[in-house]
């Protein structure tokens, strides 16, 4: 009888309570793991994206190889020449003179460049005639002013360019 | 053990992580050095030009496609590395390349208006070190090598740019200001007389004249035959000179400095123009300042115009002699005989003095008085003249106390005696 009531009152056996610890502590081990896994998963695919970014950036060159002021035509006009030296495609988005920016449907792109999707897309290869692109901004000015002249890519890349005008 | 193995885990997956981090760090910094590689190449593009610059081709001139085309070669050499030109921009203050259309020029197999060659024969790449390489190119009209009447330049009336493949910019004027020279300056590089310190260079307004009835300069040029003509009777001419390159000190005009004039069919009737005084200063501002430099300091930057005493004002009939002044080389100064013609010596290296302009009319040493140009000097349809300039000056070689009165006798320029040489014709 005495027995009997021990028994009843005993918690649960040496065998159960280990395999209780052990599932509790793989359960807690799988949950540090995946913890770990997608902490170090996002860091890695951070940087990934981080240095592939920065990689595209880097690999962007382009140059305002020439200016010229045109009085002749009516409106004034700027023209802009913007080659890309890079070795990848270049994305014009914004063309600022002394800060105010220009709209790039507004900045008469001479064929064969365009204007698609918000941008001028200058393509590699100085023999390709897409490699540098005029842009004809009207504007007026009086002789003698320094034009600041700002080209931005979409990767956050300017090219600048101060120009007397005459 | 399963502690192990869950830090063993964290361990690896923050391995594995820092592997592709730094596998993706070494493929970025590989980028970074393929640019930075491409900027330092892009710097190292060293593009001249070589005298002439632009040549016309021969022929200068041939239909291509649909329109006309004017061909040109370029000289230039690369002192930098391999290099391809990738465009071509020349802008003009006259022809096909005016405002507003500048020409752009881009490579092309075969000949096309506003493009250049890029064959074989006429690479437009050019090899580390390459010099004299040429490039053959065309335009829609004739580049014009005089800037025109009314434009400030009298060189360079274009200016080409050439862009290479990397992209960099390289220009230069065309024609080729001679050295020495602005583009605003004189004419004719290398066409002077180079005799000690000084130099006279041949071009339309090196020498000038007034009469008393044409008290604005006249470049002696005629109308007709294109002769250098000159009037009869008293007239005042003006002759540009200037320091060579490297002259050591200023140039001081004695009055021994004279202009002869010689019939060439009769070499004894000498005419004789003494140096009289220095123009004033209104005189050359108004009326030299268009068609010459007009100088108006010396090197130290002192007003080389007299303020005091005779000046000349291009009248011949109310001359002011230039006075002789018998003291020592060393003491030659405005300080000791009145206002002298001071020739400067260049304040640029590599640069000649600023030109001044000399005036000559006197009849005798210090005179007062004009020669006068005999009336038969002009018969049968006007004489042939030739000239001789004497000058004699004071300079040193640099050091204070070594100054020298020294002389010389320049050829000087053949002319022809008419009595109008705006309507009247030469028959020489």
């Amino acid at each position: 009888m005495k027995i009997r009531k021990l028994r009843r009152n005993l918690a649960v056996s040496t065998i159960v309570a280990n395999m209780m610890m052990i599932t509790i502590t793989l359960s807690l081990a799988a949950i540090l793991v995946a913890w770990a896994g997608t902490t170090y998963g996002s860091f890695s695919g951070g940087s990934q994206l981080f240095f592939l970014q920065r990689g595209q950036a880097m690999q962007e060159r382009f140059v305002v190889e020439n200016v010229w002021f045109n009085k002749t035509n009516s409106p004034n006009q700027i023209m802009i020449f913007v080659r890309n030296v890079g070795a990848r495609e270049v994305k014009v988005v914004g063309l600022y003179i002394d800060g105010a920016p220009i709209t790039l449907t507004l900045s008469n792109v001479l064929s064969p460049c365009s204007v698609s999707s918000g941008s001028v897309t200058l393509v590699v290869g100085s023999g390709n005639p897409n490699s540098v692109c005029e842009f004809r901004i009207p504007i007026t000015w009086t002789g003698g002013h320094v034009f600041s002249i700002v080209v931005a890519s979409d990767k956050g890349n300017q090219a600048t360019y101060n120009a007397r005008g005459t | 053990m399963i502690g192990g193995i869950i830090v063993l885990s964290i361990f690896l997956v923050a391995l594995v992580s820092m592997m592709v981090v730094s596998q993706q760090y070494d493929a970025y910094q590989g980028t970074v050095n393929q640019m930075e590689q491409k900027d330092i190449d892009r710097y190292s593009e060293q593009v001249q030009p070589t005298f002439p610059g632009l040549a016309p081709g021969s022929p200068s001139s041939f239909i291509c496609g649909a329109s006309t085309c004017y061909t040109y070669t370029m000289t230039v050499s690369n002192l930098g590395i391999g290099t391809q030109i990738a465009r071509i921009y020349i802008n003009s203050t006259s022809g096909p390349c005016t405002t507003p259309s500048l020409c752009v020029l881009n490579a092309a197999a075969t000949a096309s208006q506003n493009a250049f060659l890029n064959s074989a024969q006429f690479p437009a790449h050019l090899n580390p070190g390459e010099f004299f390489h040429q490039t053959e190119l065309w335009v829609g009209g004739q580049l014009p090598e005089t800037c025109g009447p009314g434009n400030s330049l009298k060189y360079g009336c274009n200016t080409v740019t050439i862009v290479t493949a990397r992209g960099r910019v390289f220009s230069f004027l065309f024609p080729f200001p001679p050295s020495g020279l602005s583009v605003g300056g004189g004419e004719g590089g290398g066409t002077g007389i180079y005799i000690g310190p000084l130099v006279i260079t041949f071009n339309k307004t090196l020498i000038e004249y007034t009469t008393h009835n044409q008290l604005h300069p006249q470049v002696p040029i005629g109308l007709n035959n294109g002769y250098w003509k000159i009037p009869t009777g008293p007239l005042i001419f003006y002759v540009q000179i200037q320091t060579d390159v490297g002259t050591p000190s200023d140039v001081y005009l004695t009055a021994q400095s004279v202009f002869e004039m010689a019939l060439f069919d009769s070499p004894g009737s000498v005419n004789f123009f003494f140096i009289i005084a220095p123009i004033s200063k209104s005189f050359c501002t108004t009326d030299f300042s268009t068609a010459v430099n007009c100088y108006l300091k010396d090197s130290l930057g002192h007003d080389v115009y007299p303020t005091t005493g005779g000046t000349t004002n291009g009248d011949p009939n109310t001359l002011s002699g230039y006075q002789a002044c018998s003291v020592s080389p060393q003491n030659y100064d405005d300080a000791h005989c009145g206002k002298r013609y001071v020739i400067p010596k260049p304040t640029v290296t590599g640069k000649r003095g600023e030109p001044v302009i000399v005036a000559f009319s006197a009849n005798a040493l210090s005179g007062n008085n004009a020669q006068s140009i005999q009336g038969s000097w002009a018969q049968g349809g006007g004489r042939s003249v030739t000239s001789f300039l004497g000058l004699s000056y004071v300079y040193n070689t640099g050091v204070v106390g070594s100054e020298y009165v020294y002389g010389v006798t320049l050829p000087f320029i053949a002319m022809c005696v008419v009595n109008n040489p705006l309507t009247d014709s030469c028959s020489v």
